[in-house]
């Protein structure tokens, strides 16, 4: 008669048979599937042998018992068998396995070895013989416990989540099976043995869903949710019973007041139901602790990471930052970040413990997938690649338009696969990191670039600077040219000079009157070169810092009456009247360079001649309360409004000037205002162009400061 | 022009010292100031210049600064060095060098400093005319 649990127990293993082969041929080549396969069919048997128990006559019982410890014994072998292959561990030889197994099988095939027979109660009558089908069995199951126990411990990454889904399984079916057969048993409950063998389903899909899936559902839910309430119900039972017990033992040990029992339940009940939560809150946080002890908030980590990226624009610190955000957050070993800049490696950062190998830039560059993980890979060169690297995860961080490098995840911390959360975070943060790194490069390179700029300036600066050392060695070598060459023209001017003065003087006889005239030109132009040449020297002497005011008492009405006899001759020659205005009133002697300023005064002059050709030159000398004033005015050609502003400076000349005087250096006005200035006094100019001009000066009678003083301090000093 | 076309009889002619390396020059000078009636000793280096200042007893001496062996302003010193009695001898330093402290060197030993290009050798027989207090000769006009 076919009841509901044998039902059940066929189900189970035409079930059984069923996923075996579903996962079997997928791989029909492979061990690790065959001996999946065997697993599968020997489950089968010991199921459905269990469901005939129950339904066969007594009699004839003794065949199916035996089967069952057949099919019991193939479980063993093909568990040792199949948990050796997929760990790689082989505590057991293979060879073993298989001899002990096939002998022990065959063993429970002859009757009488293990078993005799079976009593009308259904009790088989075993052997001393089934002593050592259990040792060999025990010994087959444990092994291959050991086995997946060692490498759940020592895996990381895929298998180590497909050994604990394996582990889960097994966990599952032996805690029911250990409950309905062995536990409840021991209670005298044995209306539920049958169950025991429904969880080998379990099992069977565990491990197939382990070997056929790569991106494998996170077991901790499960495990912490469960332990949860495996530790809640096992201490509320305890409380309970203890507190009824305890009760029952004191209270109602004379009288049973069934009227007293029922308050005292219902305040337990009372005290148990409002004990239930905090209780659940505290396994959750304690078993919590144990399975998310690596566990994140996606949302978190998000907002910290984009609080990084807005509050850091250098590019190295952002990407240190995030990664160690990132690394730590997901709690990985080891993170590198590659970044790109015009197909270059340009930064790299790098996260905890390098691995022997870093990814040099061929290699990479076969990481051009926008993500991958390695443990997600069936195998082939990508996957080769990242195991021998360490990496598990590989990300290429691109923005819409621009690729701007690699992510590089090494393993977790906890030895994990990298979840569905994880790499759902990635991609978030991914694209976000690409945008910020490609700012924060922009703003790099623009910043590089500025240093590049300031070394160039700086560069070009100091260019300069050596030119302009150069340049003013190159002036002083000039000035000390000028000097040395002005030197050497004196002595042979002084000759040519002074035989010229000696003819006209009649030294060598009574001249012609054309000899007179002639050599009063030579003469003349014999003292302009003496001039000039002194002009030459008081320039280089400005430029060596050897110009010095040297003051005596001097005659100025004196002074400039010589200077216009002697320029007179010049005046005549031109048709110009030169008249001279001296001061009604004798002036007192001015404290003044004599030599400087009778120079100054005879370039006025000489000028005024020079730049008029028809009309007077009239020198005026007066007192102007404590200073002495001089004005040389012309009728002359004028100064254009345009050169007026560059007139006293070095070397400038008119244009209009140049024409009438090609010679002219351009350093009489210059000198001119050096010496009036430095001796205290202002220089006095008008012109109109085309009219004439006005050129003098004022100089105190007594000098306002010390010479010495006027001199160091050079031409900025204008005391008023 | 020998000295015997001076005017001046020899008990007071003055004798002017002209130490000048550049014979073009000296001899200028000589012919102007002998023309003014002084006898004059020309000395083409500073060592026979200071031997002269010794042995000729020149009423005045016109230095060049620039000349072989010493130059004029060595000659100073070497004076200086003897004990010279300045006071008896004017000295006028006539040289194209105008360096400020060459100037100043000459003016600390009491010289008269001038350069020479500036100057006609009328001018300079006019100033030592008159640092040696003599009316200035009237033959050249």
């Amino acid at each position: 008669m076919i009841d509901l649990p044998s039902l059940l127990l066929f189900v189970a293993s035409i079930i059984n048979i069923l996923i075996g082969l579903s996962i079997f041929f997928r791989n029909p080549r492979s061990k690790l599937f065959i001996y999946y396969l065997g697993l599968a069919v020997a489950l089968a048997i010991w199921t459905s042998t269990n469901g005939l128990f129950r339904i066969l006559p007594a009699e004839s019982l003794l065949p199916i018992a035996l089967m069952s410890y057949f099919g019991a014994i193939l479980v063993g072998m093909f568990f040792a068998l199949f948990n050796a292959e997929f760990t790689g561990i082989r505590l057991l030889p293979n060879w073993a396995v298989l001899a002990a197994g096939c002998l022990v099988a065959v063993g429970s095939l002859i009757p009488g070895v293990y078993a005799t027979g079976v009593t009308a109660s259904r009790s088989i009558v075993t052997t001393d013989g089934i002593l050592v089908f259990a040792a060999v069995l025990a010994v087959l199951l444990l092994g291959g416990l050991t086995e997946l126990l060692r490498y759940i411990w020592r895996a990381r990454g895929l298998a180590r989540r497909q050994a604990q889904i394996m582990a889960l399984g097994m966990g599952i079916a032996m805690a029911m099976g250990l409950t309905f057969n062995l536990v409840l048993p021991l209670f005298h409950i044995y209306g539920y043995v049958y169950l025991g063998p429904e969880f080998t389903m379990v099992y069977l899909g565990a491990l197939g869903y382990a070997i056929i899936r790569t991106r494998l559902f996170d077991l901790r839910l499960v495990f912490a949710r469960s332990a949860t309430y495996f530790l809640l119900l096992l201490s509320l039972g305890a409380v309970y019973s203890t507190l009824v017990f305890g009760a029952s033992k004191i209270v109602f040990v004379d009288s049973a007041s069934s009227a007293n029992a029922s308050w005292l339940y219902t305040l337990f009940a009372l005290l148990t139901s409002f004990s239930f939560q905090p209780l659940r809150r505290f396994f959750e946080r304690a078993t919590n602790n144990v399975f998310y002890r690596y566990h994140y908030d996606s949302q978190e980590v998000i907002n910290d990471f984009s609080k990084i990226l807005v509050s850091e624009l250098d590019l190295d610190r952002i990407l240190k930052r995030s990664l160690t955000e990132l690394c730590e957050s997901l709690h990985i070993q080891f993170g590198q970040l590659i970044i790109y800049n015009d197909e270059r490696v340009y930064r790299v950062e790098h996260y905890g413990q390098l691995p022997r190998r870093l990814m040099v830039a061929p290699e990479l560059a076969r990481l051009d997938k926008p993500m991958l993980v390695a443990d997600e890979l069936s195998g082939g060169e990508r996957k080769q690649l990242m195991e021998n690297h360490g990496i598990r995860l590989s990300m290429t961080l691109r923005t819409r338009e621009q690729f701007v490098g690699h992510l590089l995840l090494g393993d977790k911390l906890s030895g994990d696969i990298y979840s569905t959360q994880d790499i759902d975070l990635l991609e978030i943060v991914g694209k976000e990191l690409a945008v910020a790194i490609l700012n924060a490069k922009a703003y790099a390179q623009i910043q590089e670039f500025n240093l590049t700029l300031q070394a160039r300036v700086e560069h070009a600066t100091n260019r300069l600077r050596v030119a302009n050392r150069h340049l003013k060695e190159l002036d002083r070598a000039k000035d000390e040219f000028i000097s040395m060459a002005s030197h050497q023209l004196r002595t042979p001017l002084t000759t040519i000079k002074g035989y010229l003065s000696m003819m006209q003087e009649g030294d060598a006889g009574k001249l012609t009157k054309a000899q007179q005239e002639f050599v009063g030109y030579a003469f003349s132009s014999s003292e302009r070169m003496v001039n000039l040449i002194s002009d030459l020297l008081n320039v280089s002497r400005l430029s060596a810092g050897r110009f010095l005011i040297q003051t005596k008492p001097t005659d100025m009405v004196q002074m400039i009456r010589d200077e216009v006899r002697q320029l007179n001759n010049h005046a005549t020659t031109k048709g110009i009247k030169l008249i001279f205005e001296p001061p009604p009133e004798p002036l007192p002697p001015a404290e003044i360079d004599d030599n400087k300023t009778r120079q100054v005064v005879m370039n006025f002059i000489d000028n005024a001649i020079y730049y008029t050709s028809q009309g007077e030159v009239r020198v005026m000398l007066e007192q102007s309360g404590d200073r002495v004033r001089l004005e040389v005015r012309d009728t002359g050609i004028g100064v254009p409004e345009a050169a007026k502003k560059k007139l006293f400076s070095k070397f400038f000349r008119a244009d209009n000037a140049q024409i009438v005087r090609p010679d002219g250096t351009g350093l009489g006005l210059y000198l001119a205002k050096r010496v009036v200035e430095d001796q205290g006094g202002t220089i006095i100019f008008n012109s109109v162009e085309g009219r004439g001009s006005t050129f003098g000066f004022e100089l105190p009678f007594k000098p306002v400061t010390p010479i010495r003083e006027v001199a160091h301090h050079g031409r900025h000093h204008h005391p008023k | 022009m020998a000295d015997t076309t001076t005017p001046n009889n020899a008990a007071d002619q003055k004798t002017i010292l002209i130490a000048e390396d550049d014979p073009f020059i000296s001899r200028m000078y000589q012919i102007k100031l002998e023309g003014a009636g002084y006898r004059v000793v020309v000395k083409n280096n500073g060592r026979d210049a200071f031997e002269a200042v010794k042995t000729e007893h020149p009423n005045l001496a016109v230095l060049d600064i620039n000349m072989p062996e010493l130059s004029g302003l060595e000659v100073l010193s070497a004076l200086q060095n003897d004990n010279f009695d300045f006071a008896a001898m004017p000295v006028i330093v006539l040289t194209n060098s105008s360096e400020i402290t060459d100037r100043n060197t000459a003016h600390a030993y009491g010289a008269e400093y001038l350069v020479k290009a500036e100057l006609t050798p009328r001018e300079v027989l006019d100033i030592i005319g008159a640092k040696l207090g003599t009316a200035p000769a009237k033959a050249a006009d």
